[in-house]
């Protein structure tokens, strides 16, 4: 058979989840990126711009520019996607809180290149939920929280259709330790909280709804037993279905598609013989690509050296590599679904579904996601799960080699000597800081000033925050301003401590 | 033994910190934990509750300007003698530096026998206190 007249379906998304110091920094790591053949970006922000602070901010020091880029106001998201077209773009955006913001400066500035709303494509995380579970990164109440990320799903259908305003996450819950019963079942649980607030206020039509339930994107994990993990991803694709047709009545199969991207599990990944996790990387991606019934839309790989510190570029390229080599050199993309009709994977997917079914009527029962946050049930559950996991390790039931087994090895030459890690420029914060001072310098403050109230009406009337947001980013406004106006209105959170779950201690 | 697990900065990456939490608990440790996002001041004001060790969570690659931070302000509080000790993705250049300003134990991702860490915070007590 001639491969080159085979019909090939087209690969999934490739990209990588990057993004440090400044925006001018990394556009370049972007664009440098792209010219290798990654097909999507992946923006990773650093903590004060996720959390609705600037960089002068007395919170943001020391953090400025380091898990991510920081975005201080629209000059900053310009010079980000400088070069790119971001009409052609497909970008992911890992931004939660401050969600509606990010997407108010990158609207903003694909009105500035002409790119049509309506032709944007991408994902903003936006899945406050797991946040509170798992990765921290929550700064209003949850019922406000809930609001905004309702707003965006909203402001979407009706302006950008084509964008995913909300990508479920399932990853940090394997991160925290989630048994694969429990990321789907928590996953498909928030996925139906929010849905059900979205329904609830009545601001958009049955016949719309359905678009708002097919525009629901997920965001996944990928671990090392990845039989279990591939037949995971087949009982995601199956509940969803039936999620979508009988709970919310869509008819048209495409919008009960479980669309999802994936970032495969750094968790596993180690830092004792480092050059290993480039064989776990691999075979993670095995289980979220083999299955053509349940393959992912978009994937981005870990780095090998993950747990060493931050990668290089090189370190990046390795990894895309993975994925082209997947794609294009192997006969994968020629084949319809390869595990039908297996026995064994179908026997698993229905013992994962029916325990899967099970724990989602329990939370059901407890009034839904948000309710089983509030009580403590789905921490303490996962924190158990994290337990049992690390035990296993440590008592060498679970083997992770070079770690608890074989670890006598030969001295590594890609670990030996200086610079095996990025280390980003130390001048990164104080660059950013000046520019966010001639920033607000140089902008109309009465502008500012009005877009400011408007923005605070809005956030205290419950109409829709994203078009006081866009013209709040096009006035000039700074996400710690936007942050701020927001926190007045709905305070701010403090999650309660969770010591008294952890453990019988009467300590904290 | 009283121990505060003390997450620093605005990284909210937890599960390291409750594992330890959890783990020094089980090893009959008293021990305080506030949840994420605290800043030194209020870590070091938990401190002067009588805690016999201070461990740090830090992975959001801040962990030297956050250290010394806490490592200063707990000395300006009259509390140098109490030992500090570090969790997270710590490059070894970067564990020499904190080793270097008093970090008394660093543990990054190959340190992954919690009851090793455990063991390993409850000799760092009994040396600071002999």
């Amino acid at each position: 058979m001639n491969g080159a007249q085979m019909q090939r379906d087209k690969p999934w998304i490739f990209r990588t989840y990057a993004g440090h110091s400044t925006a001018a920094e990394s556009n370049k790591l972007y664009r440098g990126n792209l010219a290798k053949g990654q097909t999507g970006l992946s923006i990773a922000f650093d903590l004060p711009t996720q959390l609705g602070y600037d960089s002068d901010d007395p919170m943001s020091r020391g953090e400025v520019g380091k898990v991510g880029v920081a975005i201080s106001h629209l000059g900053d998201m310009r010079t980000l996607l400088d070069q790119i077209p971001v009409a052609t773009m497909n970008t992911s955006m890992t931004i939660n809180a401050t969600a509606c913001w990010l997407m108010a400066l990158y609207v903003a500035v694909a009105d500035e290149q002409g790119a049509p709303r309506a032709a944007l494509s991408g994902t903003t995380q936006n899945d406050i939920i797991k946040e509170y579970l798992s990765r921290g990164s929550y700064v209003y109440p949850p019922a406000a929280s809930l609001r905004l990320t309702k707003d965006l799903i909203l402001w979407c259908a009706r302006e950008a259709p084509k964008f995913n305003p909300m990508n479920v996450c399932s990853y940090h819950l394997q991160e925290a330790g989630a048994t694969p019963v429990q990321e789907l079942s928590y996953a498909l649980a928030t996925a139906v909280a929010v849905l059900d607030l979205v329904r609830a206020s009545g601001q958009v039509s049955e016949e719309r709804f359905a678009d708002v339930v097919g525009a629901m994107s997920f965001f996944v994990n990928a671990g090392m037993r990845f039989v279990t993990e591939l037949c995971k991803m087949r009982a995601f694709v199956e509940l969803w279905d039936e999620i979508a047709l009988e709970r919310y009545g869509v008819k048209d199969p495409a919008k009960r598609r479980f669309r999802y991207g994936v970032q495969v599990n750094s968790l596993g990944l180690t830092e004792a013989q480092p050059e290993n996790n480039a064989y776990r990387i691999l075979i993670e991606m095995l289980s979220v690509t083999l299955s053509k019934r349940a393959r992912a839309r978009a994937v981005q790989l870990p780095a090998w050296n993950e747990a060493l510190g931050l990668p290089r570029p090189f370190d990046q390229q390795w990894s895309l590599r993975i994925q082209q080599i997947m794609a294009y050199e192997t006969d994968l993309l020629e084949y319809g679904d390869i595990f039908d009709g297996s026995k064994e994977i179908e026997a698993k997917v229905e013992s994962l579904k029916a325990l899967a079914r099970a724990e989602l009527a329990a939370i059901d029962e407890m009034g839904g996601a948000v309710q089983a946050i509030d009580s403590g049930y789905l921490k303490s559950k996962l924190v158990e799960s994290n337990t049992a996991r690390l035990e296993g390790i440590e008592r060498g039931e679970q083997i992770v080699v070079g770690v608890n087994k074989f670890t006598t090895a030969e001295p590594s030459p890609l670990t030996a000597g200086e610079g095996i890690i990025y280390v980003p420029s130390a001048k990164a914060e104080t660059d950013q800081i000046a520019r966010l001072k001639a920033w607000r310098e140089a902008r109309d403050t009465r502008a500012v000033r009005t877009a400011l109230e408007e923005l605070r009406a809005a956030a205290k009337s419950g109409v829709n925050i994203m078009p006081a947001s866009i013209v709040a980013a096009k006035a000039g406004v700074t996400t710690g301003e936007w942050g701020a106006a927001l926190r007045g209105e709905f305070g701010e959170y403090r999650a309660p401590t969770c010591s008294a779950s952890l453990s019988n201690s009467d300590g904290g | 033994v009283k121990f505060l697990v003390g997450k620093p900065g605005l990284d909210g990456h937890s599960n390291g910190a409750e594992q330890i939490a959890v783990r020094a608990t089980d090893a009959g440790m008293d021990v305080i934990y506030d949840g994420i996002r605290l800043t030194p001041d209020e870590i070091v004001a938990r401190a002067a509750d009588g805690v016999h060790c201070v461990g740090l969570s830090i992975l959001s690659g801040s962990h030297v300007a956050m250290t010394r931070e806490v490592l200063a302000k707990l000395k300006a509080a009259g509390l140098a003698h109490v030992p500090v000790v570090v969790g997270g993705i710590i490059p070894p250049a970067d564990a020499e530096i904190l080793k270097a300003e008093g970090v008394a134990a660093i543990y990054t991702p190959k340190d992954f026998a919690l009851n090793g860490i455990i063991h390993d915070i409850a000799g760092v007590v009994e040396r600071a206190a002999g």
